[in-house]
């Protein structure tokens, strides 16, 4: 999905980001999807529903439409394994079927449809999950089809889910408006032409990456790209999952996250204070909660009876966890956004908040976009030799000089 | 060609933290301290002026520049190591000479001052230095030398020839 944006302004007028907003962009870059596998997952998921409303399928005719949910819909998504660059998409598939229809019948039904005879197209990558079925395909993409069925006399698109443990036996539905969701996020996070720009041309910098190649038309703008909102939770799901490799239990949902973050105001101050921001909303939100021992609960704005913490948290144990994760997220990214921070120090911490793959990424761009300012007024020493480059250099001008460029030698010795 | 004195007087003005250590007729060693990041390297920059410079190369004459503190880590299994972009100093194996410019392709003579290349190209050199020991990969670009371009190497130009 991309906006089209006559007022968006040329690179060669933006304004240099802080290194600390520099090198989370380069990190949120990393975690994103490549608007080629975003391709991809699009039509995945439109052949899948096509096959599920197939002749002799049984529930051919039944489906009354498909469409993204989840962060999909809302431009946050994350790859979910950034190094295999393995990600998730949330589809929402409205049945035509009564809702109160029985839950363990539909998802089963559902999985019949799609795993099919063997042989078939999809037989063997299909699971059975308590509200979704999800589909595997080889290249990493992984389709969670969650089967609603619309309720009468309620806001457009909103429907039950079915719900279905086996192992306990639990059935029930569960009133839900993904979509009513999606467009209450998109219409409520304001477009930032300039951080927009700006995110755009350190997707497109001259740095040989590996996902240079499917950067997004200049014309065009990813709603993942569109506020600095919308990436600073994006780093924060980022900095969740990494927290939770090691951890039982189940995540906070990026719905929540979402809608939380919706609650924060924009600071228009750049990427690590937008961060820090909606970090700390968050956690004066749960602390809130948990200093009243209660659990958070949020309900979707569009649709009141969809209730966004029904698995989350499970406890004041699992709130009082993240608030950790996020006190801990707020505190290193302080330390992050000093300016004499070691280049070891940056490395640590990103390797820390974010993993290693995208820290890597974000610090070998830094070093790189460095390299090209040898030997210009992009570099500049201090009178303590203190190397200062990018947003910091135009701000020195009048008291730093340029040294010329050379080219660095090595091997053998010195003659005596 | 630059003379000493002007050489000390110019480090002196642009490079306070440096002080000439050893003066001799022809010669003079700086020491000084640099902070590129974070961390403060003690610096030696020694420079020896020839009596005639038609008998000497670039790669002869160039100024010799150690890191005295904290010496620079050896890692042979990074990039470019065990240390990126250095002469070896097989007296003293610790503090190899920087390798700050290419003596082959004219980037520094005997008529540039110190202080407006050698110290600011050794703060680049150790910002790059940093990089490296953070991701492991050298970002600050560079060769290395040729079969013909050793030591003494044949092809090596007189300063006069340059």
């Amino acid at each position: 999905m991309t906006i089209h944006d006559p007022v968006r302004p040329s690179f060669d007028r933006l304004p240099t980001p802080a290194r600390a907003d520099g090198l989370l962009m380069d990190v949120a870059h990393r975690v994103q999807l490549a608007p080629t596998k975003h391709a991809e997952a699009d039509r995945h998921y439109h052949a899948l529903c096509q096959y599920v409303d197939r002749r002799g399928s049984p529930l051919e005719g039944k489906v009354v439409s498909c469409y993204p949910g989840g962060s999909f819909a809302t431009g946050t998504a994350i790859a979910s394994s950034v190094k295999n660059d393995q990600h998730d998409v949330d589809v929402v598939m409205e049945l035509e079927i009564p809702p109160t229809s029985n839950p363990s019948q539909t998802l089963s039904t559902l999985f019949d449809a799609i795993n099919g005879e063997p042989g078939s197209r999809y037989h063997g990558r299909v699971k059975l999950n308590s509200r979704c079925v999800t589909v595997t395909y080889e290249d990493g993409v992984r389709v969670d089809l969650m089967p609603i069925a619309r309720l009468a006399a309620q806001p457009e698109k909103a429907g039950n889910l079915f719900h279905w443990q086996p192992a306990t036996g639990a059935q029930f539905h569960k009133p839900v408006n993904p979509w009513g969701f999606a467009d209450h996020f998109n219409s409520h996070t304001d477009y930032d032409p300039v951080f927009a720009s700006l995110f755009e041309s350190r997707g497109l910098a001259g740095v040989l990456v590996e996902k240079a190649d499917t950067a997004p038309l200049p014309d065009q703008v990813p709603l993942s790209e569109k506020s600095a909102r919308v990436v600073a939770l994006q780093l924060i799901k980022r900095n969740r999952d990494v927290r939770f490799r090691s951890r039982e239990g189940r995540k906070p949902p990026s719905i929540v996250l979402a809608t939380l973050a919706l609650e924060s105001i924009p600071t228009g101050a750049g990427l690590s204070s937008e961060v820090i921001a909606i970090a700390s909303h968050m956690i004066r939100r749960l602390e809130t909660e948990s200093s009243c021992g209660r659990k958070l609960a949020l309900l979707n704005p569009a649709y009141e009876p969809d209730v966004f913490t029904d698995r989350w948290p499970y406890s004041l144990t699992e709130q009082n966890t993240y608030i950790g994760d996020l006190r801990h997220l707020v505190r290193q990214l302080s330390r992050f956004r000093d300016e004499n921070a070691s280049m070891t120090e940056l490395k640590t911490i990103l390797d820390d908040l974010f993993g290693e793959t995208p820290a890597g990424f974000a610090l070998d761009r830094l070093l790189e976009e460095s390299r090209r300012a040898i030997g210009t007024k992009d570099m500049l020493f201090g009178r303590t030799g203190k190397v200062i480059t990018g947003a910091a250099a135009a701000a020195a001008a009048s008291t730093c000089t340029a040294a010329r460029a050379s080219t660095n030698m090595g091997g053998g010795r010195l003659p005596r | 060609m630059i003379g000493l004195d002007e050489q000390i007087t110019t480090m002196a003005a642009r490079w306070p933290t440096f002080t000439v250590v050893s003066r001799e007729d022809r010669a003079a060693v700086w020491e000084g301290t640099l902070d590129p990041v974070k961390r403060r390297y003690r610096i030696r920059v020694a420079l020896t002026l020839p009596y005639a410079i038609e008998n000497v190369t670039t790669m002869q004459v160039q100024p010799r520049v150690q890191v005295l503190d904290p010496v620079l880590e050896w890692h042979p299994e990074f990039e470019e190591g065990p240390v990126p972009h250095v002469y070896r100093n097989d007296e003293e194996r610790a503090l190899p000479f920087l390798c700050l410019f290419d003596p082959y392709n004219g980037e520094w003579s005997l008529s540039d001052l110190l202080a407006d290349t050698t110290v600011p190209w050794t703060a680049r050199y150790l910002f790059f230095y940093e990089g490296w020991l953070a991701t492991t990969k050298w970002h600050g670009g560079g060769r290395h030398l040729t079969d013909g371009e050793g030591t003494c190497g044949a092809r090596a130009k007189s300063i006069a020839a340059v």
